[in-house]
């Protein structure tokens, strides 16, 4: 009687795994952004990124011996004193050694917590003496990218989602097998290894927000006001995130690219940048010659 | 007669300073690639009623139906700068000159034709005085959907808080974040009130036209 419901059981079973596994590892984890059923924060590339790392774990471990301990107290109370056993309720009041006690643990605990916390979020919003500084404007639906000083002032440019991967999106991505999905950009934001980078975010329209999980930095980017944060990348490398403040349609599709180039290659990458910089304005120069 | 004939050499070199991005057109715009890349147009030109938030808040303009050449000598305008507004600059600067011309070439064909009746209902008379002063419909076209150059813009029915901001744009002269720079528009509008311009852009907006805001399906 079983026999045939169990087979079409184990057959149902084997059809999910298979669907679901051939589903899943067909994108590969992609450095510097997103992995392949990710539960850790994305793997930092800044020192504030691995402090904000150390603090998440850090608060982890001191709520779950908090829960052990609370919950462990209670269900011990509740199994061993129980009234089945003739236990008869205590019928003390306001005991002030008791809450001195849990006013005061408490306490110790949150300063425990808040002192590495007040340290990493000074840390964070230091943006003085940087080597670069680029004003990221957050458009819909794209990021514009203007490099204010350090080397390669004067460079500007709009990075725009890779169009191709934008029409992926609207046929329904069906076997659609990219690592870097939707994250595929015109022009890279790009800036060298171990160099304090300051973004100044801002924005034309409505508010964006700009954010590489990798670097540990997010700051929303307001129209007509300033706003600053800071990012030392400690390895070269491609570096991925989103704007993250809901900001109008297209708003899944304004990706962050950060390429971050060891200080050689920077320099050549400013060159070159320079110098199609001066041919275009060359070229602008010609066509504004009256053509006979 | 020698009026007439400097008039004309005057309209002619007119046409011959208008910028050579205007004039000389060799692309050919394909609708089908311009409906591969206009995501971030429907974002806020497919949305009913959606307005633009910054610099100024008004209705953004429709764009389904307008003339091809005009979208392309907007978009160039906004790209040299002519045009300014930095969203508007940020989609231009990502476009190449061909995604230009396809997205034209699309949205010229895009919703549906509409036939509108070659002479609109009379204006108003202050406002009739005001079109004639300007000689508007002699560009745009009697019932201003059937602009003279295919670059021209149609008018009819464009939303009117659009219109008056684009005259208030040409009186204003090119701002770091607003304002158009165009030799012919900015002549125009210059000589008008505020509130003259205003009383165009209703009487403009409620004339029935071609444009209009064609929203995405639902079912791609």
């Amino acid at each position: 009687m079983f026999k045939p419901l169990e087979k079409k059981l184990a057959f149902l079973t084997a059809g999910l795994l298979t669907f679901v596994s051939g589903f899943a590892y067909a994108v590969n984890d992609l450095p510097g952004g997103p992995a392949v059923h990710q539960l850790n924060l994305q793997a930092a590339a800044t020192k504030v990124a691995e402090e904000q790392h150390y603090l998440h774990w850090m608060m982890m471990f001191i709520c779950v011996g908090i829960f052990v301990v609370v919950f462990g107290v209670m269900f011990y109370s509740i199994f061993r004193h129980r009234k089945s056993l003739g236990h008869q309720p205590a019928t003390f009041h306001e005991s002030i050694k008791v809450e001195l006690l849990w006013t005061i643990v408490p306490f110790i605990i949150v300063i425990f917590m808040a002192v590495p916390a007040t340290k990493a979020v000074v840390a964070e919003k230091d943006t003085s003496a940087a080597d670069i500084t680029i004003k990221a404007t957050g458009y819909q639906w794209r990021w514009g990218y203007e490099y204010l000083s350090g080397e390669g002032n004067g460079i500007n440019f709009v990075s725009t989602l890779d169009v191709e991967q934008r029409q992926m999106s609207d046929q329904g991505a069906k076997g659609v097998d990219i690592d870097n999905y939707l994250l595929k950009v015109d022009h890279p934001l790009v800036v060298p290894v171990g160099k304090k980078v300051r973004i100044i975010t801002t924005a034309a329209d409505v508010i964006h927000a700009f954010a590489v999980p990798a670097f540990g930095i997010k700051q929303d980017a307001v129209p007509g006001f300033v706003r600053d944060t800071w990012f030392k990348a400690e390895r070269t490398g491609d570096f991925y995130g989103q704007c993250q403040e809901l900001c109008g349609k297209e708003h899944a599709y304004m990706p962050i690219h950060v390429k971050v180039l060891s200080q050689e290659d920077y320099s050549a990458w400013v060159k070159s940048q320079q110098e199609s910089k001066t041919a275009a304005a060359d070229n602008t120069v010609a066509l504004a010659q009256p053509a006979n | 007669m020698i009026r007439t004939s400097f008039k004309i050499a005057v309209l002619l070199w007119a046409f011959l300073a208008l910028p050579a991005s205007l004039r000389a057109e060799g692309l050919q715009g394909d609708p089908a690639a311009g409906q591969k890349k206009n995501a971030t147009c429907i974002g806020c030109h497919g949305i009913v009623g959606y307005k633009a938030s910054f610099p100024e808040v008004y209705r953004v303009p429709m764009i389904s139906h307008q003339g091809g050449k005009y979208i392309e000598a907007a978009m160039r305008a906004y790209k040299a700068g002519d045009r300014r507004h930095p969203t508007m600059r940020s989609v231009a600067r990502s476009l190449s000159d061909q995604d230009i011309a396809d997205l034209a070439a699309y949205y010229e064909q895009h919703g549906n034709k509409v036939d509108v009746a070659e002479q609109p209902t009379a204006a108003p008379a202050a406002v009739a005085e005001l079109l004639t002063k300007g000689g508007c419909a002699g560009c745009h076209g009697a019932n201003f959907s059937k602009p003279l150059d295919p670059s021209y813009p149609k008018l009819a029915g464009q939303n009117a808080d659009y219109l008056y901001i684009a005259l208030k744009s040409y009186q204003d002269g090119p701002h770091s974040t607003w304002g158009r720079n165009n030799a012919i528009m900015s002549g125009m509008a210059k000589p008008y009130s505020r509130a003259e311009l205003k009383a165009i852009a209703n009487y403009l907006g409620s004339l029935p036209g071609e444009l209009q805001v064609v929203p995405q399906s639902k079912f791609r």
